[in-house]
């Protein structure tokens, strides 16, 4: 990584994913392109002292936690589990038709635990195991928030 | 809701596309360009280490620092950048080199190098743009090659006396 021609052939292959992953966890523009900066400015330093074998995944795993560090300096990780305790199970809504677009903009007015859970499962493709290492959370707990995530997400999208 | 699921499985891709926000790429480079800055302050606490990790982390933080900044001349640079690039490149080279030899005097190392290659405003900022851009060229190239020179003759000195192991 040693031109600037490299610096934005780096940032043109992965800015985009990275904003969009630290987004649907963070649910704000701003934050997220401070995180996807942050994330490719660690990278670049990172790879002057060391080879990374693939930048794809380190760049993902960076650019999560420091989404999720995000959240928890904000205090919203603390109502994290509360919020969703008081939460009543959601009626199943019915059949519905969407688009990439609405269910982007539905996954934003989601709360935060909700938006974390579906990012880091159903979005980035973590396990359960290791989304409990990542966020401390239990195995268990994080399969029903799963759910109860999906259940949400649907109900705001059929309230659209 | 498995729809839904398989839906937003069967398009991830697209969840990861769309419009970002106006300036970012900018916005990026000028941190960058501020990130680059920061290594030049904190190295006296970071080469006080004395550890070959350190060291190689410093050396190599300096050349990428400069590649960072220059960029590689291309087939369609002027003879002003490749100046710039060429000679600069070497000194940047050589007070690498001097830092990936630090030993127990490393923080009189660095001060001695950093008096030689620091600059408070690049001189190549500071010519007059009233000046052909071959003058300030040649300018350049002497300045640099100065500076080069000055951190050979260091080098030699400090290894003839011992002070880098």
């Amino acid at each position: 990584m040693n031109s600037t021609t490299d610096i934005k052939k780096l940032y043109a292959t992965h800015s985009q994913h990275l904003y969009f992953t630290s987004l649907r966890i963070v649910g704000n523009s701003f934050e997220a392109e401070e995180i996807m900066h942050d994330t490719l400015l660690k990278y670049l330093s990172q790879a002057a002292v060391e080879v990374i074998e693939k930048p794809a995944s380190w760049l993902k795993s960076v650019c999560v936690r420091k989404s999720l560090d995000k959240l928890r300096e904000k205090n919203r990780t603390k109502a994290f589990l509360e919020e969703y305790k008081d939460e009543p199970p959601a009626t199943p809504p019915p059949p519905l038709q969407y688009s990439v677009e609405e269910i982007k903009k539905a996954l934003l007015l989601l709360p935060d635990n909700y938006r974390t859970i579906l990012s880091l499962h159903l979005f980035e493709g973590y396990d359960y195991q290791e989304i409990e290492q990542i966020t401390g959370t239990k195995e268990a707990t994080l399969r029903s928030l799963y759910k109860r995530a999906k259940e949400k997400l649907a109900a705001t999208l059929q309230n659209r | 809701m498995e729809n839904l699921e398989k839906y937003i499985q069967d398009n991830l891709e697209q969840f990861n596309c769309g419009e970002m926000p106006l300036g970012h790429q900018e916005r990026f480079m000028a941190k960058l360009q501020a990130a680059q800055a920061a290594p030049e302050r904190k190295a006296p606490r970071l080469f006080s280490r004395r550890s070959l990790f350190a060291a190689t982390a410093a050396a190599a933080a300096i050349v990428i620092a400069f590649f960072i900044t220059t960029g590689s001349p291309t087939s369609d640079s002027d003879d002003y950048t490749i100046a710039i690039h060429e000679v600069a490149e070497e000194m940047y080279i050589e007070e690498a080199e001097i830092m990936m030899m630090l030993g127990e005097d490393d923080q009189h190392i660095v001060n001695s190098v950093k008096s030689i290659t620091e600059e408070a405003i690049p001189l190549s900022e500071q010519l007059p743009e009233e000046l052909s851009q071959e003058k300030r060229a040649q300018i350049l190239r002497e300045y640099y090659k100065a500076k080069t020179a000055a951190l050979k003759n260091f080098r030699a000195l400090a290894l003839s006396n011992e002070i880098i192991d």
